[in-house]
């Protein structure tokens, strides 16, 4: 074969190999294979997964138009095969044409997107309103009209696996990163309204089977809203950098069927009356020590470490530290309110009264530090009492 | 053209480029200071 | 036809009168120091630019190689997700501020001067300014990551909140930026007053080549943004040491102030890294496929065109964090207007290639899969400017396959198509016709198995900048990964074939070097004397690819 045939060759395949990475992405989009993007299960994933779809094909369509003229071009007017190049330079109408078709194109793309928007952007009419509060590196999620708040952490069995050298396999752990403690859960069939904002640096609020993302950004209360079709249970995470652990911190949404929905509501305020009943009681030793345990796990660890040794140079050892064996008051008011200029932001908006008072016991009495000093939650209710009624703090 | 012309008509196109040069230079202070200048009246 | 209009005093000048490097003299300055670190010569200032680069770009691309380490499966191997996001951000600087931008400043300092017709640039003290500034500044920026608070971990977007929580190496990060700008804005002064100033009798504007003009329009850029993000940066030095609160939500400030101010500049430099791009295929095409380039007048007004859309589509980058409907209605059809003017630059590439008497030279091959897998990028942009779809797209590996289409295939393989163009007329010497080709079809082969599954893995769900993910994104990572790992070994053959270039190789370039090529600079001998162009040019059209 001669060498510059061996160049077309070469050329027609990595042509091919173009083009059929395109076909890729587009005969699975047709099976709904998973390397596209989800239809989802509302009625705005739906416009925009069409959206997406139209603007693909078109882009598919004018690539293989300007590809097929190049590598025509490429086959026939060469040098070696004694062709002899042509003079034109210019064509005021070719220019034209190529200008004012492109414009009708994109006019006609213009209409149905600018259509998807303005729904996407009608949030009137919700019946339901749940505020989601992003922190490093958890979502709150608190249901305005139930009364009901928790915080949704990764799960404790993700959390193990993916420390560096864990030596877990990631695929023995179930849904892998993408697992919380506590789901947000939510009625099918409902408009339910968001309210996204942030605590501490910019997050982005992302379950893709929705449709949308929207960014959770301190000092700004975003809207959007949702309704959803089908129960279920729908996965997603931060999609905004926010610091060393962005990538685990998933959101997790079970739909469930309305009455379940209410069901699950009702035992949570239950839940939440017991859990306030159990902040009046004193707790013995061995029970602090027990929950504080978990909730250090699962609030504290990530940054001070399991074994309390910390991670130098942000974040600090607790095991021996000043503030850990020093003064009670100095170190409740620091994992209260958080220390400014550094990653410690304040719990007391995070976790409850019993879930800082065991904390700080365990933190306390844990990692060799013997300062033997117990905190009951009812002193940490009483001081979060006194702090929402002065409105300032310590 | 002789050398001796030649010579001074670069000269007279860097002394050109030169005063260019400070104008532009002065645009791009003065767009860094309308941007702090705004961003600190803006609040 | 025309090298005896060539440095016609050549020889003649006493070496003894040599007192700065632009003097009329042919003989470079002695000794090592005189030569690099005083040079005021724009072909040493050039290649300075350019190994500079190619050292970033090898440093930058060691970062990207640990990155697609860690993502090679799921779980943590190799790195703490802190050091991944370090990685993160200082591949995107180095590459950005490091490779892609000195990389165009060093062909435009070679360039710019011998294709105007003029002995060297306008202002060649501040040149070797603009120069040595950037060393010091890559040094203050990589000594971050050797420091107890590591270094930035932000994105390179340094966005604030997040970037305030960097400990006190943010301000040799923030030093580091500022000095970038000041080099930058005095490398875009020289060009503009070079342009502007020094060109030949003859060369009138609509007679510059294309490289010219896209150059001329990205220096106007640079002077327009880079003082942009130095106001960005340095509010964010004085929110973080000083107690101002211009982006600290719980002083009152407004992070999202921040990414408006910095999109403004950081969409005007998304072109400022392509638009030299353009100029070069504007000058490989025509020459290889023996024909003068397509619609020249148009090209010039498209890439203006661009030049002004870019000041008007920032918002297209943060469409997630909350816009009044009319806001996000304006962004998306200013952006999907840039396809426009960027289209037509497309089919006047593909025209100028119809009908030519193409050969297949690499830097012909390297031009032709710019235009290809550019376009494939500008095609995912187009998606991205729909914003109701860009709330799915937005922060995932979508978006990270799109701009690396852009820039990788897109910018770098521009800057690879020019080297091994322009780099027989800057030594003299021919490179290896044969590696340069293994080169390419290795480099055009890998970089879609590096990046083509990227846009399966955004669709799918996975967000960018993470350091692990779920395992069922994990096929397509390792395909990603695997094609980096190759496409990153490639490289080392680019860095062989230039050096067997310059030191080693025994064929002689001409002065014309490919028989197809037009423009002033293969009017003077292969490699140009010391000072290009001492007596000015006389411009003819012939001289020129497209003139009318």
């Amino acid at each position: 074969m001669k060498k510059e045939n061996t160049v077309i060759v070469a050329l027609a395949v990595l042509a091919a190999v173009v083009a059929a990475a395109w076909l890729l992405l587009v005969a699975p989009a047709m099976t709904g294979n998973e390397i596209n993007m989800p239809r989802g299960v509302t009625s705005q994933s739906a416009i925009h997964y069409d959206l997406h779809m139209i603007v693909l094909w078109v882009t598919v369509v004018i690539g293989i138009g300007v590809f097929t003229v190049m590598f025509t071009s490429i086959v026939l007017h060469r040098k070696s095969r004694g062709y002899v190049a042509a003079k034109f330079s210019h064509s005021t109408r070719a220019e034209i044409i190529w200008t004012a078709i492109p414009v009708l194109i994109l006019i006609a793309m213009a209409v149905p997107a600018t259509t998807a928007l303005v729904k996407m952007e009608d949030a009137s009419g919700t019946e339901m309103t749940v505020k989601i509060t992003g922190f490093q590196w958890r979502w709150k999620y608190e249901y305005l009209d139930q009364g009901i708040s928790f915080i949704s952490t990764l799960d404790a069995a993700s959390n193990a696996a993916r420390q560096l050298g864990s030596d877990i396999e990631p695929e023995s752990v179930p849904n892998y990163l993408l697992e919380v403690d506590h789901p947000l859960v939510l009625p099918v069939g409902k408009k339910i309204k968001f309210l996204i904002t942030a605590d501490d640096v910019i997050h982005s609020w992302w379950v893709p089977e929705l449709g949308w993302k929207r960014d959770a950004i301190p000092g700004f209360i975003n809207e959007a809203w949702t309704n959803i079709d089908e129960p279920g249970t729908y996965r997603g995470q931060c999609a905004e950098l926010c610091g060393k652990d962005h990538g685990f911190m998933p959101i997790v949404i079970i739909a469930l069927p309305e009455a379940e929905f209410e069901a699950w509501a009702e035992a949570q305020l239950a839940d939440s009356q017991n859990q306030q009943q159990d902040v009046e009681r004193l707790w013995t030793r061995e029970e602090l020590m027990q929950q504080g345990k978990s909730v250090y796990a699962s609030a504290c660890a990530t940054c001070h470490q399991p074994d309390g040794q910390g991670l130098t140079p942000a974040f600090p050892a607790l095991a021996g530290s000043k503030i850990a064996t020093g003064p009670l008051d100095a170190h409740i008011d620091i994992v209260m309110n958080g220390r400014a200029g550094t990653a410690m932001s304040g719990w007391r908006e995070k976790l409850s009264a019993a879930d800082i008072a065991t904390a700080l016991t365990y933190t306390r009495n844990a990692f060799g530090n013997d300062t033997g000093d117990v905190v009951q939650p009812i002193t940490i209710a009483e001081i979060m009492r006194q702090n929402a009624a002065g409105g300032t703090t310590p | 053209m002789s050398d001796d012309l030649q010579a001074r008509e670069q000269q007279r196109k860097r002394a050109q480029a030169v005063k260019t040069a400070w104008l532009l230079g002065f645009i791009a202070l003065a767009i860094f200071a309308t941007f702090i200048g705004v961003a600190v009246i803006g609040r | 036809m025309s090298t005896d209009i060539t440095h016609a005093i050549d020889g003649q000048a006493d070496p003894d009168q040599v007192h700065d490097g632009h003097d009329e003299s042919d003989h470079k300055p002695k000794g090592f120091l005189n030569r690099w670190l005083f040079t005021t010569n724009h072909k040493d200032i050039g290649t300075l630019y350019l190994i500079l680069s190619l050292v970033a770009f090898m440093v930058g691309g060691a970062m990207a190689m640990i990155i697609r380490a860690e993502l090679f499966m799921p779980g943590l191997q190799l790195v703490e997700p802190d050091f991944f996001n370090q990685m993160v951000t200082m591949h995107a600087l180095v590459m950005v501020f490091g490779a892609i931008m000195p990389a165009w400043v060093g062909f435009a300092n070679w360039l710019v001067p011998m294709m105007v017709g003029a002995p060297d640039m306008a202002l060649p003290r501040m040149n070797n300014w603009s120069f040595w500034i950037l060393p010091f500044a890559f040094t203050l920026l990589l000594s971050t990551l050797f420091m107890d608070s590591g270094g930035p971990a932000s994105g390179w977007t340094l966005y604030p909140p997040l970037v305030l929580q960097t400990g006190s190496s943010l301000v040799f990060v923030v030093f580091s930026v500022h000095m970038l700008g000041i080099s930058s804005i005095m490398g875009a002064i020289n060009i503009i007053t070079t342009i502007l100033n020094m060109r030949a009798p003859g060369m009138t504007l609509l007679r510059m080549p294309m490289f010219v003009w896209t150059w001329l329009i990205t220096a106007f850029l640079l002077i327009a943004v880079m003082p942009v993000l130095a106001g960005a940066v340095t509010m964010l030095l004085t929110d973080h040491f000083f107690g101002t609160n211009f982006f600290n939500a719980a002083g009152g400030g407004d992070p999202v102030m921040f990414q408006h101010i910095f999109w403004f500049f950081g969409h005007p430099e998304v072109y400022i890294m392509i638009l030299p791009a353009f100029g070069v295929i504007s000058e490989i095409l025509p020459t290889f496929s023996r024909k003068p380039l397509f619609g020249y007048t148009s090209m010039v007004y498209a890439t203006a065109t661009i030049g002004f859309l870019s000041f008007i589509v920032w918002a297209h980058h943060m469409f997630t964090v909350g816009m009044p409907l009319q806001g996000e209605l304006f962004f998306m059809y200013a952006t999907m207007l840039i396809s426009v003017p960027t289209g037509v630059k497309v089919f006047n590439w593909v025209s100028t290639m119809w009908q030519g008497s193409m050969t297949f030279e690499t830097p012909m091959l390297f031009a032709i899969a710019f235009v290809v897998l550019f376009t494939i990028g500008g095609f995912s942009g187009l998606m991205l400017a729909i914003t109701a779809a860009d709330f799915q797209y937005h922060d995932t590996y979508f978006v990270v396959a799109h701009f690396h289409y852009v820039l990788v295939p897109g910018a770098v393989f521009a800057l690879m198509a020019a080297t091994y163009y322009w780099l027989p007329k800057f030594t003299g010497n021919m490179y290896s016709e044969k590696w340069g080709k293994i080169h390419f079809w290795l480099s055009a082969i890998f970089v879609n198995v590096l990046f083509f599954p990227q846009h399966y893995l955004g669709l799918a769900g996975m967000p960018r900048r993470i350091p692990d993910y779920s395992p069922q994104f994990a096929d397509f990572n390792m395909i990603s990964s695997l094609g980096g790992f190759a496409f990153g070994a490639t490289q080392l053959i680019f860095v062989g074939v230039v050096w067997h270039c310059v030191y080693r190789s025994k064929v002689r370039a001409t002065a014309r070097v490919w028989e197809g090529a037009r423009g002033l600079e293969w009017t003077l001998p292969s490699p140009p004397p010391y000072h290009s162009f001492t007596t000015p040019p006389e411009v003819t059209h012939n001289m020129l690819s497209y003139a009318k």
